[in-house]
């Protein structure tokens, strides 16, 4: 059995045997492993990434810029320099914002008129305005939003949260992923994957309706009678079985995982059934629209997950395309605007109301943002080198704009935040030190941030 | 604890850096090359592609004496088999070896396993299937008769084509194999299916294990189209065609080849030093960027969305550097193509010839004074044996991890391929018959120790027992379609794809998982599914199947209630769980009577490869009444503890 270090001194010091185990219960049996918790209270226990998958325009949503509309028609100034874009567009002329924006709230938070539901939320957001990534590239730049990495196949953010801390209910995976119907992320599956973590910290996609997660119901149309029957007798099986070998941890544990499963089959409905909420929550999220049933069904399952102690949800927007508004950003951006505003400003209010709040951590963004040229006219190209992402939740600022892009929104330029710093930063939150939480493979001891030593928590967002 | 073991890395990263060269100052980078916003200046560098200011040389730490100490780096001198007092259990030197270590503990090896569980170890290892009835039945029949009855049938299976469908995986999992890209489009690479078909061939055919990977590095040049697609190896990782910097992907893929051809072959990990010298091993960055010299020529300039998976020649010019922080715009110091200075002996003259570094490369592997690479292969091998290696981390023979176990047994294994002109067969063959092979794993009726190897021995790290553990997804899902009679023999040619849920196929690009369309291909061995990058084929997820991101020595074994509820409740298991149910009523109907006790004893001997017991017969009667219980009964089979491991 190939362990890493860490994992083999927790065997040999916290105690193997059957006593060990109930700490490993058992979505996670291979190594609960690190205890990366440092000495700091965590101030978030666990997170709902809204994943803006295509890039949202970051000039046309929260990122106000009066220059842009000065020059608006003209090329980039040369002052800009070169700029490394995906598409030929790196000449065309420059697009102003698309819609206005408006001061919102106390605070005055810009927000532009896409958003009006989450804008009434404006002194709950912090901001950072300054993000920026290494990659013109859709995949590459959803791994590195979600993996900490351009190159394909490392495990992700939620996974080594997963890793790191673990699930709240033993019966429940720890990172759970609600992809949007419409289908898949660009960059697929190794975007929620657990790279070279064990299996069992992977993202475990689940769904609205009566199939919540894959092999859930019995394919041969086996009562839950019926399956009991089988299982107690495949139990008995195995409790010979066991105590011919020693009682051996691996095989005690599969004992388990089968009653996990037995039992996942009862929760998991439960856990996406709807008809236990109210009119006014369904109306909250939007569930009871045609434009926003989908979302706001899959923001008010996060809510519902977060309550049962999932520890990391992260809700996909956008199907293959999604927000990647090459041609046209008005139509593209003003129906998923349409589609998510009231759910996310649902999530936010109903998150306060329950409770929620102050433990739990709202990431909205994408994998990048766009260009401040047009492209096709009226839409944008990707923009990896400055854009936006949101928090929200009692852990962070409040009505807060953190750094800056430059004057037309092409760079970031003041207090610049690269996504290792924002893992990093989002790491502390949880109580993890990113140095800390690393994991033994092929001769390091491999960490989200990688090995680089620059990582800086970005402290003034901290609440 | 966590906190010690990173405040004992930093510790060792300063104490080396205050011995290291002054350019690994700079160099504690991450491995994305293009890890700056794009600054207009540093995109002005970019756009002019001219190499930094920087030292005309390489200043790297020298390899001393005390780097050249470390086990790995020693030469392999073949040990003398130690002589031990418990003559009759030595079937094989390694016998030798082993009880030696037993004996200084005070103990004595376990007796060898029942012959019912010998068999299924035996063709589970070699073949990756579990015995037939038939085969259960002729074979105990064959021990009566004749001493050498377990020989024989290892020799048969060493022989079977199924000996490579089983074998090919760990070399597929090390190669990081896919058939797709991966990255956003994941486009299929269609003759990938036939890297696959080589490797199985070259296990079934024992081909020496230097040519085996002498055509993995250079292929290309024999003249031969089969032997040009061995250098698959190289080029299987993910790509992106189409992304907008063809040097960077061309710069990408091959640090990637260099650091998966240091792991999978020496043992060495590399890819530290892509960035900066190794923080404990004795590899500089000038070993890095010089081992991927070797390979500089033999990728062009790429071109957009045209795939390279496939060595063809070395017609480039472009001149081997070393790369600052392994990023593309920080181009250092031109080097020349050589080999990893810790791998050649002090007194040893091995230059990479220049004009032919590959094959220069590849005859410098085998060379007799090589100390890496047949201590790594051997290792491997033995680790798919019994479940871990004689060291555990497979690809890292470097000063971090614990050494081996059996330092002697290693470098006499070593020894023995060397002397069977790298017939991994020969070694295959040598380890299963040993007596070690065959110990048992669980307490028998008359054995009085076992409570003291249990006691003196708690992690079995000197072999007092056999490791028991549990089977790879593709082994179950093939031993599933092979109780039930379901399986295809057919072998080889393009991947099949068996139906998948729609919920997993919608994660991906329309069209991706095109359902093969003949039904009995969903039958085909576990090898010959298609392995798209961005889907592993979701029985082989969750038991661990690496995802082709980089070479993978070892899986993980985890032990989740996803797969339960896979092994439980899917299309597949309870296909399978029919047709077994089905099977051993036939079987009984032809046979003998069709009673209760009939019908369980011939599932456990289908299943499990051993009759039920008297408590079993009782335990499973009641499902005995109807078809749907029957099935419910096989169901149960299938997702026990038992079928799921080997003992």
């Amino acid at each position: 059995m190939l362990l890493p270090p860490s994992r083999r001194r927790f065997l040999q010091y916290g105690g193997s045997g059957l006593g060990g185990l109930a700490l490993s219960v058992l979505w996670q049996h291979e190594s609960q492993a690190t205890v990366a918790r440092t000495d700091f209270n965590p101030r978030v226990k666990r997170v709902i990434w809204l994943f803006m998958h295509g890039g949202p325009s970051h000039v046309d949503l929260f990122d106000p810029k009066p220059e842009l509309s000065r020059l608006a028609g003209q090329p980039i100034p040369d002052s800009f320099g070169p700029v490394m874009t995906r598409r030929k567009v790196a000449q065309n002329p420059l697009l102003p914002a698309i819609k206005p924006f408006r001061r919102r709230g106390q605070s005055g938070l810009e927000i532009s008129d896409f958003l009006p539901e989450i804008a009434n939320y404006a002194d709950d957001l912090c901001v950072i305005r300054s993000l920026h990534g290494d990659s013109v590239n859709h995949p590459q730049s959803v791994y590195q939003m979600n993996t900490g990495s351009v190159l394909m196949g490392r495990p992700s953010v939620g996974s080594w949260v997963a890793y790191g801390l673990g699930s709240e209910n033993e019966d429940l995976p720890a990172f759970v992923v609600l992809p949007d119907p419409g289908g898949g992320l660009k960059g697929g599956p190794p975007a929620w994957g657990n790279g070279f973590l064990p299996a069992s910290y992977q993202g475990v996609t689940m769904r609205a309706g009566s199939r919540p997660i894959l092999h859930l119901d019995s394919a041969a149309g086996f009562t839950a009678h019926e399956q009991r029957r089988m299982l107690d007798a495949l139990q008995q099986l195995n409790q010979r079985h066991l105590a011919q070998r020693d009682y051996d941890d691996e095989l005690s544990a599969r004992i388990a995982t089968h009653e996990l499963a037995f039992r996942m089959q009862a929760t998991a409905p439960e856990l996406v059934d709807l008809s236990q909420e109210s009119a006014s929550t369904l109306q909250l999220y939007g569930v009871d629209q045609k434009a926003t049933n989908d979302f706001g069904t899959r923001c008010l399952l996060a809510r519902r997950m977060i309550e049962r102690g999932v520890r990391f949800v992260q809700v996909h927007s956008g199907d293959t395309n999604g927000w990647d508004a090459h041609s046209n950003v008005a139509d593209n951006h003003g129906k998923l605007c349409a589609a998510t505003d009231k759910p996310v400003a649902g999530l936010l209010h109903d998150l306060k109301q329950r409770g929620l709040w102050d433990e739990t951590l709202v990431i909205w963004g994408g994998e990048f943002g766009r260009m401040p040229m047009s492209e096709q006219g009226t839409g944008r190209d990707h923009n990896p080198w400055g854009y936006t992402v949101w928090l929200a939740g009692g852990a962070v600022q409040g009505g807060m704009a953190y750094g800056a892009t430059d004057a037309i929104g092409l760079r970031a330029q003041e207090k610049p935040v690269h996504i290792r710093n924002f893992h990093a930063t989002l790491l502390h939150l949880l109580g993890v030190d990113h140095e800390n939480l690393s994991y033994y493979h092929n001769g390091l001891d491999e960490r989200l941030t990688g090995p680089t030593d620059d990582v800086e928590i970005v402290q003034e967002i901290l609440a | 604890m966590m906190q010690s073991n990173a405040a004992q890395a930093r510790a060792c990263w300063f104490a080396l850096l205050a011995i290291s060269n002054p350019l690994s100052l700079l160099a504690q980078e991450p491995f994305s090359s293009t890890r700056f916003p794009e600054s207009p200046l540093l995109a002005k560098q970019r756009l002019d592609n001219k190499p930094l200011e920087n030292p005309a040389q390489i200043q790297e730490p020298p390899i001393t004496d005390s780097d050249r100490d470390h086990w790995s780096f020693q030469p392999i001198i073949t040990p003398p088999v130690p002589t031990t007092s418990m003559l009759s259990w030595t079937d094989s030197p390694i016998d030798s070896f082993v009880l030696s270590r037993l004996e200084q503990a005070g103990l004595a090896p376990a007796p060898e396993a029942d012959r019912g569980t010998l068999l299924r170890r035996l063709k589970l290892d070699l073949l990756g299937l579990p015995p037939t009835p038939n085969e259960l039945a002729e074979f105990l029949h064959d021990c009566d008769r004749d001493a050498d009855a377990y020989q024989r049938w290892a020799e048969k299976w060493l022989s079977s084509p199924d000996f490579g469908q089983r074998q090919a995986q760990p070399w597929l999992d090390l190669a990081r194999f896919a058939e797709t890209d991966g990255f956003e489009h994941d486009r299929v690479r269609n003759e990938a299916w036939r890297y696959r078909d080589w490797v199985i061939s070259a296990f079934n055919q024992d081909l020496p294990y230097d040519r085996f990977i002498g055509l993995q590095l250079h292929g290309d040049l024999t003249g031969s189209k089969e032997d040009q697609i061995a250098t698959m190896f190289c080029l299987a990782s993910a790509d992106m065609p189409d992304i907008n910097d063809q040097d960077l992907r061309r710069h990408d893929r091959l640090n990637e080849l260099t650091s998966t051809i240091g792991a999978a072959l020496l043992g060495l990990q590399m890819h530290c030093a892509q960035c900066h010298d190794h923080k404990y091993d004795p590899i500089s960055q000038g070993d890095f960027y010089r081992l991927r010299g070797v390979f500089e020529s033999s990728i062009p300039e790429l071109k957009r969305d045209q795939p390279f998976n496939l060595f063809a020649g070395n017609d480039n010019k472009l001149e081997p550097r070393l790369y600052f922080r392994g990023d593309l715009r920080s181009p250092g110091p031109i080097v020349e193509a050589a080999f990893p200075r810790i791998g050649i002996p002090e007194d040893s003259s091995a230059n990479c010839d220049t004009q032919r570094p590959r094959e220069s490369f590849s005859k410098w592997l085998f060379a007799q004074d090589n100390p890496l690479v047949a201590r790594v292969i051997v290792n491997r091998v033995w680790m798919h044996h019994f479940g871990r290696g004689l060291f555990e981390t497979a690809s890292d023979v470097g000063v971090v991890p614990a050494g081996p176990t059996h330092p002697e047994l290693l470098d006499w294994l070593a020894g023995f391929l060397r002397e069977h002109q790298w017939s991994l067969k020969a070694l295959h063959r040598e380890i299963v018959l040993s007596a070690t092979y065959r110990q048992a794993s669980r307490q028998e009726t008359n054995d009085r120790e076992w409570s003291a190897r249990l006691a003196k021995d708690p992690k079995n790290n000197l072999y007092s027992r056999f490791p028991r553990r549990r089977l790879d997804g593709e082994v179950i899902r093939d031993s599933l379609l092979s109780v039930a009679g379901l399986l295809q023999s057919e072998a080889g040619g393009e991947s099949v794809l068996p139906p998948l849920p729609k919920e997993l196929t919608g994660t991906l690009l329309k069209g991706q998982w095109p359902t093969s369309g003949r039904e009995a291909d969903h039958y085909r061995r576990s090898i010959f599914i298609f392995a798209r990058r961005n889907l592993r084929y979701p029985l082989f997820d969750v038991f661990d199947r690496p995802d082709a991101g980089d070479s993978c020595p070892q899986r993980n074994r985890s032990t989740t209630a996803t797969q339960s509820l896979q092994m439980l409740n899917s299309e597949l298991s309870n296909r399978c769980a029919a047709a077994l149910s089905q099977r051993v009523t036939e079987d009984c109907l032809e046979h003998d009577e069709l009673t209760a006790s009939n019908w369980i004893s011939r599932l456990f001997v289908a299943a499990l490869a051993r009759p039920a017991t008297v408590e079993e017969v009782s335990l499973f009667e009641s499902f005995f009444a109807n078809e749907s219980s029957r099935r419910a009964a096989c169901l149960a089979i299938l997702n026990s503890n038992e079928f799921l491991t080997v003992d």
